[in-house]
């Protein structure tokens, strides 16, 4: 990819994340959550964005719709194109806007983001009060609960959430994510609450959404298979960010930077027996207490001098880039 | 130990940084302690005395009248020594308290009728028994405060014993004990009190005895609620696998972790036993005249209006004291507050 | 690993935990939520047993069973051979500490008011593992053993991540020197590399301390590099069991055979196979087998309830078994 002429580039690109740096004002001064992410996700494409707890990843999907954390979340830097508008510069009335018939988020817990007295059919009419439409409402909650593969509607309906499955809150709030037909839709471990079967059930419904309506999705997950058999592209994130990009199979074939074939190395594997898994040593250091340089050295086996004096610069491989002197 | 966890200290920094809290438990503290040297500070005898040579401390010791010059065995009245020519004059001496004044002595030959309005040697005048206001004021808070810190342990105690039990053990245990409790809170308390009151005589113990039989229970409700839902946290569950006895869970693994609605609700239920004693007072069930007290000197205070310096400090009194320990008790649920923790 | 002939340490036969269901009036037992029906275990010295299933299957409930925090209905329960099961009554003294559990969430584990010295020497003191005066020095090498620094013996839990609070945990449940440690789930919510860490741990203290244990999981690829035998359980009922190596590769049960196939694996030509349906609810099974409504072989047989074949190390609850045994 020619990373020259960004200006087309970014057309192409549905979403831009650019140089996006994010902090949390606090009385001891700014805590830095990310730093420099950026990555583009085109159109009709699942981008993977992988990483442990603690690597910025929320912090950067709840931006994309624009918020920023709460209490005291600061935009250091950086930009998020939609279509070649900054979100950043966008004001209330055109991110409300935006969000739900652009850009439309799915969450880990469905029982959660559901409120528990009020009857399914209700909070899915509730998207609409926001946003005015001109077709029928329930016309579409049903046409929507089909394409998302429940058929018994009327009872799913006039259910509360603590009566259906996790599978099929899961399901629904997709449904309700699509009611405004977004463009983008960002699912935050949208199967990690979930069991597997229901995973495979669920990942396939993104899939196939994603063909019909060519969606771009922002899958979101520290599970590499997922990433692995659903993603186009994906992007690694370790303490703020990101380490590595590339697209799948070339980085799946040869993982560049040393966090993530630690992580390859770290994760045991179903289909290979006596397959050693090697830990990867330390832990993930706090925001406010990365070291100086590198922030993966403290537990890189690559380590050198250099990795302590200069913070790694970005080096470009075919299709891929990473952050590491090596 | 336990007891001091960083996480306490943090609860005590936060309090300490809400500063009308801290202020106004530092005003009430003092105060309180100050009361408790009542006797220094208000008090017709003084610190010292200096009789034909001979030093007496009649604070600190009994003297009889005999020894200054009088007739009977009593005690030595003070006051009238004082204004009696072995002292006006000559080489004896005495030193007093600043506050002159016993709560109990009527100034019967002070010029006009009781209630006197408040003059330079009463700063707040004398009730309807010509009794020094200033001197009733100061060691009814010192009574006031006693009988409330002592109610609340009482009354603590038990609440957490009972709301512990049932919380536990729950089930039939809980089910049986709270039938009980029901019914021993519709009890009428004042109609008790008062009948205890009228068959024994009304002391301070008697007092605090009937009143820590029914104010536990507000207590023992949230103590329930707390350790049923301790119960069920998996470190209580992992004391059970190893084998740890009911005891060992109870007081070491659950109450140290249930004590949070003790601590927020103290500073209330302190308020909860001076506005109990007061009232009690006012209502003349409470403790024996000729005890100083808030309560009868507020009844006082509405049976003679047109001595508004009775019921003016008073209610000054009782409103700071209760405004100090409303103060305090914000403050401290404020810091206990989980959500406002930035750990 | 060859063929155990290490002594049994916990064996479960037919073991079951019902929850009853309470409807109407009076409160009457309407019906049963059988949790665990009927199920039958065996985990001997030195060998890591998995037990694995989806939410609701069951296994949580097995494994608080085993811990005696469940009242349990019927069925045998035996420590080395001695019963300890009396009318149904947990008797923990048979177990004399040395069977062990290990819950999934770190956060509530610890009691957040004791220090960690405070929190591994209490059971210590109480059970008299160890004098008075060496037990700081006991605690400092649990703390080695696990990983950590004895230096962090006065801090609190809060100021631990999740992986060290596990770490804790386990230290806890060391110092009681069991022979069996039944870890519900705790690494489930541990990242991924600390995760790596925790199986590293667990394969350490295997070998150093003799320890047996039963892995309670949903995670299939962490249990295979981790247990030597494996049970998979679905609503209530164990449906397969053998060998953990045989059973993810070659399947027998037609659930097993779906879980392994719908584990996203890192080979995109081998997408996950989707198993369609849902999981009955534990107060509408099926009649018969309980797997039927979802699975592919069904048929007529299947309406009355399998019972468990075996063959050597292998058993399977199925009348359709997806491959064939190995017979000999």
């Amino acid at each position: 990819m020619d990373p020259t002429n960004s200006d087309e580039i970014s057309r192409d690109h549905i979403l831009s994340v650019i140089d996006l740096s994010i902090g949390i004002g606090r009385t001891s001064g700014v805590l830095q959550l990310t730093d420099g992410v950026s990555f583009d996700l085109t159109e009709g494409q699942i981008h993977g964005l992988i990483g442990e707890s603690g690597c910025g990843k929320s912090i950067t999907s709840l931006a994309v719709m624009g918020m920023l954390p709460e209490p005291g979340g600061i935009l250091l830097s950086g930009e998020i194109m939609f279509r070649g508008n900054n979100i950043f510069q966008m004001d209330e009335t055109r991110l409300n806007r935006l969000r739900g018939t652009k850009v439309s988020m799915i969450f880990q817990e469905p029982f959660a983001a559901m409120n528990p007295l009020i009857r399914i059919e209700k909070q899915m009419l509730e998207i609409f009060e926001y946003h005015s439409v001109d077709f029928d409402r329930h016309k579409k909650i049903r046409s929507l609960l089909s394409e998302v593969g429940l058929t018994d509607h009327g009872r799913i309906l006039r259910s509360y959430p603590h009566e259906l499955s996790g599978g099929m809150l899961q399901r629904i709030m997709i449904a309700m994510s699509l009611l405004l037909d977004p463009e983008v839709l960002i699912a935050d471990e949208p199967t990690t609450a979930l069991d597997v079967t229901v995973q495979a059930q669920i990942m396939n419904l993104i899939v196939r959404l994603r063909e019909e309506r060519k969606m771009s999705v922002l899958l979101i997950s520290h599970n590499i298979g997922l990433m692995a058999q659903y993603a186009d592209c994906i992007s690694v994130m370790y303490a703020g960010q990101v380490v590595e990009k590339n697209e799948i199979e070339p980085f799946l074939a040869h993982p560049s930077h040393p966090y993530s074939r630690g992580l390859m190395g770290a994760i045991p594997r179903l289909d290979q027996s006596n397959h050693p898994i090697v830990s990867i040593p330390g832990q993930v250091p706090e925001p406010g207490n990365y070291p100086a340089g590198c922030r993966f050295r403290k537990r890189c086996s690559l380590a050198t001098e250099q990795c302590i004096s200069r913070p790694p610069k970005k080096t470009e491989g075919s299709n891929g880039s990473y952050l590491c002197h090596y | 130990m336990a007891f001091f966890s960083k996480l306490t200290k943090d609860r005590f920094c936060r309090f300490r940084r809400i500063k009308r809290a801290w202020y106004s438990f530092l005003i009430l503290s003092a105060l309180f302690i100050l009361s408790l040297f009542s006797e220094l500070i208000c008090n017709d005898k003084p610190y010292v005395l200096s009789y034909q040579g001979r030093l007496y401390f009649p604070i600190f010791q009994f003297y009889p009248e005999k020894e200054f010059g009088g007739k009977y065995l009593t005690e030595a009245d003070y006051v009238s020594l004082r204004h009696s020519s072995d002292f006006k004059d000559g080489e004896n001496w005495m030193i007093l308290p600043p506050i002159p004044h016993n709560p109990l002595h009527s100034y019967i030959d002070l010029s006009g009728t009781p209630p006197h309005p408040p003059s330079a040697k009463h700063l707040l005048g004398t009730d309807s028994s010509a009794r020094d206001v200033f001197a009733r004021l100061l060691y009814g808070f010192r009574i006031c405060m006693l009988f409330s810190l002592i109610l609340t342990a009482i009354s603590t105690l038990f609440g957490i014993l009972i709301g512990g039990v049932q919380g536990y053990f729950g089930g039939v245990v809980d089910m049986i004990m709270q039938r009980l409790i029901e019914i021993w809170s519709s009890l009428p308390f004042l109609y008790v009190v008062i009948m205890v009151g009228t068959i024994y005589s009304r002391s301070f113990m008697i007092l605090i005895l009937v009143l820590s039989l029914f104010q536990w229970i507000g207590l023992s409700y949230y103590m329930r609620g707390e350790f049923l839902k301790i119960r069920s946290l998996n470190y209580v569950k992992v004391a059970k696998t190893m084998g740890m006895s009911s005891g060992h869970i109870l007081f070491r693994q659950i109450l140290p972790n249930g004590l949070t609605p003790v601590i927020t609700l103290l500073p209330f239920q302190i308020i909860g036993g001076i506005g109990a004693l007061t009232a009690l007072d006012f209502l003349g069930f409470g403790l024996q005249p000729p005890t100083p007290s808030w309560g009868e000197l507020l009844s006082q205070g509405l049976n003679h209006l047109f001595a508004p310096w009775l019921a003016i400090s008073t209610v000054i009194c009782l409103f700071t004291t209760l405004l100090l320990a409303t103060f305090i008790g914000e403050g401290v649920r404020e810091a206990f507050d989980p959500r406002s923790s930035t750990d | 690993m060859e063929e155990s002939k290490e002594p049994t340490i916990i064996e479960v036969r037919d073991l079951q935990t019902w929850f009853p269901v309470k409807t109407g009036l009076w409160g009457r037992t309407n019906h049963y939520i059988k949790a665990v029906d009927k199920v039958s275990l065996r985990v001997n010295s030195r060998e890591i047993v998995a037990l694995v299933g989806e939410s609701g299957c069951g296994k949580s409930t097995l494994g608080s069973s085993l811990a005696g925090l469940l009242p349990i209905r019927g069925g045998q329960l035996s420590y080395r051979g001695m019963p300890a099961l009396k009318n149904n009554r947990f008797q923990r003294s048979v177990f004399q500490n040395k069977v062990q559990v290990i819950f999934q969430d770190p956060y509530s584990c610890l009691n957040p008011k004791h220090t960690v010295y405070e929190i591994l020497s209490f059971p210590l003191l109480y059970h008299k593992i160890c004098a008075r005066e060496e037990v700081t020095d006991y605690v400092a090498q649990l703390l080695e053993q696990v990983g950590m620094s004895p230096d962090y013996m006065n801090r609190y839990p809060h100021s631990f991540s999740g992986g060290q609070r596990q770490r804790i945990s386990i230290a806890r449940a060391i110092g009681m020197k069991p022979e069996l440690m039944i870890c519900d789930e705790i690494v489930s919510s541990l990242d991924v590399s600390i995760q790596a860490q925790m199986v590293e741990l667990l394969l350490e203290l295997r070998e150093k301390l003799d320890l047996s244990l039963l892995f309670i999981a949903h995670d299939l690829s962490l249990v295979r590099t981790l247990s030597d035998r494996l049970y998979v359980m679905y609503l209530g009922k164990i449906v397969e069991s053998g060998k953990t190596g045989e059973v993810l590769s070659a399947p027998l049960h037609p659930y097993t055979r779906a879980l392994v196939q719908s584990v996203p694996t890192l080979d995109r030509n081998r997408p996950p196979v989707i198993l369609e349906g849902e999981v009955p609810s534990f107060s509408n099974m099926p009649q018969g087998c309980s797997f039927q409504n979802r699975c592919s072989h069904r048929s007529d047989a299947c309406l009355k309830e399998p019972g468990l074949s075996s063959l050597g190390e292998r058993e399977v609850r199925c009348f359709h078994p997806v491959g064939r045994m190995n017979g000999s």
